[in-house]
């Protein structure tokens, strides 16, 4: 073994505390990771479980790794420790850089720890052997285990109490980076070495410091600005399908889906929501027996279409086996929508809705005549028109192929985004339905989480008789539904264009509303 | 950005770990071919010296057309329409109907290699509104009468996005930075149009009319085709640079021509000729019609409906005017046809060699490059994110090096974004086309696709990860250019379609401009001609009641 460099025995109190500290930044470091897995990925015990067992066993790798380091320990201990402080530091935002811009996100979050483990696993023996020359062993491996258990208690406190309500959790990753570079340019005034050893150590030690502390500075405002809907609340699960990301959040038994950041329901209000888009459809025709549902898979459409008895059966036609899946099969979703989607009366068909209609336009030689595959009612639940892939299903075509699925006296209801916030879509839609031959009465009805929320009842005559509401109905009564088809002069009807395949004038219209409304 | 971020941090990630798991595997190895070869090399074959052999097996047909073109199954389809009951027998020297409309196989479907699209036809344009109503495209009618076309050919919105400091947005006026004065030009262009468009000659006719046989032969009107479009434009105030790359843009989309090498007659006309004939006209997005795979659904329709024999992979090598004799290879074996009228299908050069005679006049022709793109999906730029026609904006390149942009072959299928096939469009618009003609025919395939890459790289920037295969088209003689002079004088293109003998002439050149509207009328037009000719029955005439003088005479 090749001998250190003079005045490495002078290893001191201070080797030990740094002990101490690199046992507090490596649980704090193994924390956040855990924290974004959870976060990011959802599913807080797998995610933790994992992220631990990667971080462990990496730094059992980066143990066995320190004995392939002979020479100048002392300068290595001081290398090791800053790849550390930069790596550990910078890991949340790195973290989250790779979520919002790489589909590998997982793995490489998994990489990114694996590393950092390894190193924080080359830092104790690298200490103790340091430190051997000067005590015993049997002192040494007391002292040493001692001060990393305190340590590692210290950052469990400290991580979730204190840090992380202040600091949040990019700025706390980042300012244990600061200590741990802080420890390194220390160690540098412990021991004597080459001159132009010690002054490589200390340039190095200046810039991660530098780095660390222009990240923190910058870290603010970027992470005020991650969208705030996704992180007002924890996030429970998460889900990226090909169409879409899911994701639910869950605080004081409020329950909310958003579907690629937009907020779907919260189960405080979205009664209000449902009862609205179904039941005057519903209560429009006499027993409704066959009823579709367009769009709609969290199953709380079918939910309320199952309270009539007169139902036999219900379509379900949703683009997302992901979502109908979720909303099948995990019991605190199918609680929210009393398990409607796995009523034998509902079937699930994972289509595009506009393919959908488009297929029964021309019915499969030998199938069943087409007599027997309408609808009563038929209720489109679609996602606002943000995007041309979505504005197709509010167009002239659309609605028109919607004309063929509707039995003699049915129904259609159709959600049609904010009159208060985007009136020239509402309108639009409104417009385009009347175009396509649907005699038409626009309602709208108020939900928190939305505010003033608008639907579109049609059918081939006016529907302006309704029958009796079901039981056990939150939010509709008789009068209060009378009251939904009422504008008044603030929500008025406006001109504008007809939304079609070869325009798509809706999306630009939502855009314009949405602009005008963020900017009042 | 998002795009460079996201690859930098991969970039940075791969370099350090190689072979990590979830890496991307970057640029793929570039898959394609020059398409078309065995078309160019039989081709060519025409070019080689031919003597007229006798004791050769000999057909017959009561009408032969020559090209199986927009033009030749347009002739076919009215002959069959006029219930023309002899023999029509077509010959296409290609394995592929449809000449410079035809649609090649991309994987996903068919794609465009040349002609993508069609506009809704005029009132007065009678021929293309029968040809559309025959095949399945006019559903229907509006109270007023106006036809409603097949929403399915309607083409989706957006049509157009241009690429423009670093993002797409809609349409195609570059916006981004324009000055006041570029608006209030283009302002001032957009009233002047509006006026060209509803101008009436003094012969009663508009000024600008699809076919351009219905435009006014007034020569007052027609004096516009003397001076350049440029400088036209020049004395009329029109210096925007960005209004006049628009308005270039046209002449590049059309003609394969600069505002240099355009007549401002023909410019004008590109603008002004178009007042489609629909149902609801205020509804319309557009009066673009176009389908998977572009005009080749047109061809494979009139195919369907014209009756004829068609032959493909045969060469007509001479044609007898005053005999109605045609040689003709096919399958390896020279065949002599006569027949009682012929119909040239085909471009002024290739008439002038089958009947070995000069050509009565020189036209200019511009080449094309096409490029056809299979992508398995691609993230959308910044920006618009998709649209049917993708066109980039840059200033820095001439109108001769600048390319057109690329069309979505799939965009009918309403998918917006996804696995899909592109045609990407480059009209060579030199001013003599001659060299750059040379250079595109012998230029091997990795430097042309090497070539479309770099223009597209800007607007879609992870193209090489999402490129399953490119594959290189070259229209020699794409589309013919309107040059300065060409229309003055109505007579002379006229004289390109004068009857020979038993022959006509049907070809989208001899309107002087590249056009499904001029070759389909000027096939329905010859079809006509030849059954008069045969004394067999017309039926109305679907040329347009105001059909111009000098073609009347005909
Ligand atoms: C790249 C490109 C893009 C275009 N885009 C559009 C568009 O979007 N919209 C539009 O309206 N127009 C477009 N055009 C114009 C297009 O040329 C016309 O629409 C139309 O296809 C012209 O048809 P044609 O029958 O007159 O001529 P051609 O297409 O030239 O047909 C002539 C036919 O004759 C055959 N032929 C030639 N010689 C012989 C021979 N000796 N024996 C047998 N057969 C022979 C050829 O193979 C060919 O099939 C485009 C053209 C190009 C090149």
């Amino acid at each position: 073994m090749a001998a250190d460099p003079p005045g490495a025995e002078r290893p001191s109190r201070a080797l030990l505390l740094s002990a101490f500290v690199i046992a507090t930044c490596g649980l704090i470091y193994e924390l956040v990771a855990g924290a974004m897995a959870s976060y990011l990925l959802g599913d807080s015990v797998t995610q933790f479980s994992l992220v631990i067992g990667t971080y462990l066993s990496a730094m059992g790798l980066g143990s066995y790794m320190s004995r392939y380091l002979d020479r100048g320990l002392l300068a290595r201990f001081v290398e090791v420790e800053l790849a550390v402080a930069l790596i550990g530091g910078l890991e949340a935002p790195v973290l989250f850089g790779l979520f919002v811009w790489s589909p590998a996100f997982r793995w490489l979050l998994y990489l990114q720890i694996g590393l950092i483990g390894a190193l924080v696993g080359l830092e104790l023996p690298l200490l103790i052997r340091i430190l051997e020359r000067e005590t015993s062993l049997k002192e040494l491996v007391a002292r040493v285990l001692f001060l990393d258990y305190i340590g590692a208690l210290a950052a469990s406190l400290v991580f979730p109490l204190v840090m992380l309500p202040r600091l949040g959790l990019f700025r706390t990753s980042i300012a244990f980076g600061l200590i741990n570079a802080g420890v390194a340019l220390w160690t540098t005034y412990l021991f004597q070495a080459a001159p132009s050893v010690l002054r490589r150590l200390r340039w190095m030690s200046a810039g991660v410091i530098i780095i660390l502390l222009s990240v923190f500075v910058a870290a603010g405002p970027i992470e005020a600005r991650l969208d705030a809907n996704l992180f007002a609340d924890p996030v429970v699960y998460r889900a990226a399908s090909p169409y879409q990301k899911i994701v639910l959040t869950h605080r004081d038994g409020d329950t909310r889906l958003f579907i690629n950041g937009a907020l779907q329901f919260s189960t405080l209000d979205e009664h209000r929501y449902h009862e609205s888009l179904v039941h005057p459809a519903m209560t429009a025709v006499e027993a409704p027996a066959r009823v579709l549902v367009l769009g709609g898979g969290d199953g709380m459409a079918v939910r309320e279409v199952l309270r009539y008895d007169s139902v036999q059966h219900v379509t379900l036609v949703d683009l997302d086996p992901m979502i109908t899946s979720i909303f099948t099969d995990r019991p605190e979703l199918s609680a929210l929508n009393r398990a409607s989607l796995s009523d034998p009366r509902v079937r699930v068909i994972n289509a595009d809705a506009f393919t959908y209609l488009e297929g029964r336009a021309a019915p499969a030689p030998g199938a069943q005549s087409p007599s027997d595959d309408v609808y009563d009612v038929v209720l489109v639940d679609f996602p606002d028109p943000n995007n041309h892939g979505l504005g197709k299903l509010y167009t002239t075509t659309f609605f028109s192929m919607l004309d063929r699925a509707v039995a003699e006296g049915g129904v259609v209801a159709v959600q049609a985004t904010s009159p208060m916030w985007s009136p020239s879509a509402f309108w639009c839609i409104h417009r385009t339905m009347r175009h396509a031959g649907w005699q038409t009465r626009p309602y709208h009805a108020y939900v928190p989480a939305f505010g003033e929320w608008g639907f579109v009842l049609a059918g081939r005559s006016s529907p302006v008789r309704f029958g009796p509401l079901p039981e056990g109905l939150r939010f509709l009564d008789a009068t209060t539904r009378d009251l939904l088809f009422h504008f008044p002069p603030d929500l008025a009807e406006r001109p504008g264009p007809i939304n079609r395949l070869d325009n798509q004038a809706l999306v630009q219209l939502y855009e314009e509303d949405w602009r005008a409304m963020l900017k009042r | 950005m998002r795009l460079s971020r996201r690859r930098l941090l991969k970039g940075a990630l791969c370099g350090a770990f190689v072979g990590a798991a979830g890496c991307s595997p970057g640029p793929r190895p570039r898959v394609g071919a020059l398409l078309g070869a065995g078309r160019a090399s039989l081709a060519h074959r025409l070019w080689a010296p031919f003597q007229a052999q006798a004791g050769v097996r000999v057909e017959r047909a009561r009408v032969v057309i020559v090209g199986g073109g927009v033009a030749g199954l347009s002739a076919a389809w009215r002959l069959r329409r006029a219930g023309f009951e002899g023999e029509v027998l077509l010959l296409e020297l290609d394995a592929r109907l449809g000449g410079t409309s035809q649609s090649g196989e991309g994987g996903s479907g068919p794609v465009a290699l040349g002609a993508h699209y069609a506009t809704i036809p005029n009132k007065e344009n009678i021929h293309v509104q029968a040809i559309f109503a025959d095949l399945g495209l006019i559903v229907g009618a509006d109270s007023a009468g106006r036809p409603a076309y097949d929403p399915a050919a309607i083409c989706l919105a957006p049509q157009e996005r241009l690429f423009i400091g670093g993002e797409w947005i809609l349409g195609l006026w570059p916006a981004t930075g324009a000055t006041a004065e570029d608006e209030a030009q283009r302002e001032a262009w957009e009233a002047e149009l509006s006026v060209w468009r509803s101008t009436i000659g003094a012969d009663g006719r508009p000024a600008f009319a699809l076919p351009i046989a219905l435009s006014s032969e007034d020569p007052a009107l027609r004096a516009l085709a003397e001076p350049t479009f440029a400088a036209w434009l020049d004395a009329r105030g029109y210096t925007s640079p960005r209004l006049r790359w628009m308005i270039e843009y046209g002449c590049r989309d059309d003609f394969g021509a600069t505002l240099r090498s355009t007549s401002a007659w023909a410019g004008l006309h590109y603008h002004c000729a178009r007042r489609p004939f629909v149902a609801d006209p205020l509804d319309m997005g557009t009066q673009v019609l176009t389908w998977p795979g572009g005009n080749g659904a047109l061809v494979d329709g009139l195919a369907k409906r014209c009756g004829a024999t068609l032959r493909v992979g045969a060469l007509v090598r001479r044609v007898e005017a005053d005999t109605g004799r045609v040689w003709v290879e096919a399958g390896g074996e020279l065949i002599e046809v006569q027949a009682e009228r012929v119909i040239l299908a085909v471009p002024s050069a290739v008439s002038a060699r089958l009947l070995d005679r000069p050509a009565p006049l020189a036209l200019t022709t511009a080449p094309w490059r096409v490029a056809v793109l299979q992508l398995d999906g691609w993230t959308p730029g910044p920006g618009v994110p998709a649209a049917w026609d993708s066109v980039p904006w840059d200033p820095e390149l001439s109108a001769e090096e600048t390319d057109l942009g690329a069309i979505d072959n799939g965009w009918q299928a309403r998918r917006y974004g996804g696995p899909t096939t592109l045609s990407h469009y480059q009209p060579l618009c030199a001013d003599d086309p001659s060299a750059a003609r040379q250079a595109l025919l012998h230029a091997g395939w990795e430097e042309q696709a090497e070539a479309v890459l770099h223009r597209m790289r800007k607007g879609w920037p992870d193209l090489p990860e999402h490129l399953a295969r490119i594959d290189i088209w070259a229209w020699g003689h794409g589309t013919v250019r309107p040059s300065p002079g060409l229309h003055t004088d109505p007579r002379r293109l006229a004289a390109l379609g004068a009857i020979e003998g038993r022959v006509h002439h049907a070809h989208t050149e001899l309107s002087g401009m590249s056009l499904f509207e001029e070759a389909s009328w000027h096939g329905v037009r010859a079809a006509e001609e030849a059954l008069q000719a045969l004394g067999a029955p017309v039926g109305p005439s679907l040329l347009g009641a105001d059909l111009g003088a000098a073609w009347r005479r005909g």
